[in-house]
């Protein structure tokens, strides 16, 4: 889980853009030109470019379990 | 479709590739030249106090992370590149009951996840000499400062040069250092380049009994648990024991 205060401060590592929390275990990059992806996995955010740049073109809502 | 995580190759087992920093997430341990006693002197020199709200960069196990959350009651988060040390991290901050004043991420020092102007200090103990583009990580650093902000940089350093290329051959081998270190001017130009104002920038030397201090740093159920981790490694790894002997 991750708490409020993180989330917030929390940016996209490519374009520093802020992220979203979505189904509690992806954060995704708000900016519409970047569209990476970042999982959760085992409840550590992994903020990584080249971890957000293989879900570049996988939609929101294809999102499977990280 | 969306990619699955079995389609990735998965990263090889710390018994057939015990790199250095994998030998660490592993056992546990950690290292950083000049022990505990060059942590609490940089922890000093930051200014770090119960108030201060701390980036550690390559936290590693989160040894210091630990330390200052225990010791200062500062709010801390690490990053490190490795999910591995994370996971040890965050074991460690669940056993000293810090867990409410830290917080761990995997991330790149040189793309920090972070907004601008966000943390008191910056920590990065040995690190930076690791990283390749050593500009593009103090630009971050210096980015995820508020104004005003202090960045605590323990680095290994070249007191001579040109380097003896033997010792230049055992720090790749020992330490996996297959990037360039520098001299401690090199790095202040570094960090002034990067907009920071240097306040003191001063060589140490240590001898090998001055990392034994570190072993301070482990309780006695992390100090056994580190030798028992390695014992086990020594007896399922091949890799290891040629590597040890």
């Amino acid at each position: 889980m991750i708490s409020e205060d993180l989330l917030r401060i929390l940016a996209c590592p490519a374009c520093k853009a802020k992220v979203e929390l979505v189904r509690e275990t992806w954060l995704v990059c708000t900016n519409d030109e970047c569209r990476r992806k970042y999982p959760i996995r085992d409840s550590i955010p992994i903020m990584l470019i080249e971890e957000g740049d293989k879900y570049i073109d996988v939609n929101v809502e294809d999102l499977g379990t990280p | 479709m969306p990619p699955e995580r079995s389609e990735q190759k998965p990263a090889p087992s710390v018994e057939e590739d015990p790199t250095y920093f994998e030998l660490h997430a592993y056992t546990g341990a950690t290292k950083h030249m000049g022990g505990l006693r060059t942590t609490k002197e940089l922890i000093e020199l930051c200014g770090i106090d119960e108030g201060t709200y701390v980036l550690e960069i390559g936290c590693g196990v989160g040894a210091t992370a630990c330390y200052m959350a225990k010791e200062i009651g500062c709010r801390v988060l690490g990053v490190d590149i490795r999910p591995s040390m994370i996971e040890r991290a965050k074991e460690r901050a669940a056993r000293e009951h810090v867990e409410d004043r830290l917080e761990f991420r995997v991330a790149d020092a040189t793309d920090l996840p972070f907004e601008d102007g966000l943390f008191d200090a910056a920590l990065v103990e040995s690190v930076t000499t690791f990283i390749e583009d050593k500009t593009a990580a103090i630009q971050e650093y210096a980015r995820v400062l508020k104004p005003g902000g202090c960045a605590g940089l323990n680095e290994e350093i070249w007191l001579k040069t040109p380097p003896p290329e033997e010792i230049v051959d055992y720090a790749a081998k020992t330490w996996d250092i297959h990037t360039e270190i520098v001299t401690l001017d090199r790095w202040v130009e570094l960090l002034e380049a990067s907009g920071l104002e240097i306040t003191l920038a001063s060589p140490r030397t240590f001898g090998v009994m001055t990392n034994v201090s570190e072993l301070a740093r482990y309780g006695c159920r992390d100090f056994l648990t580190l030798l028992w981790r390695t014992t086990k490694l020594y007896f399922t790894s091949a890799p290891f024991r040629q590597g040890s002997t």
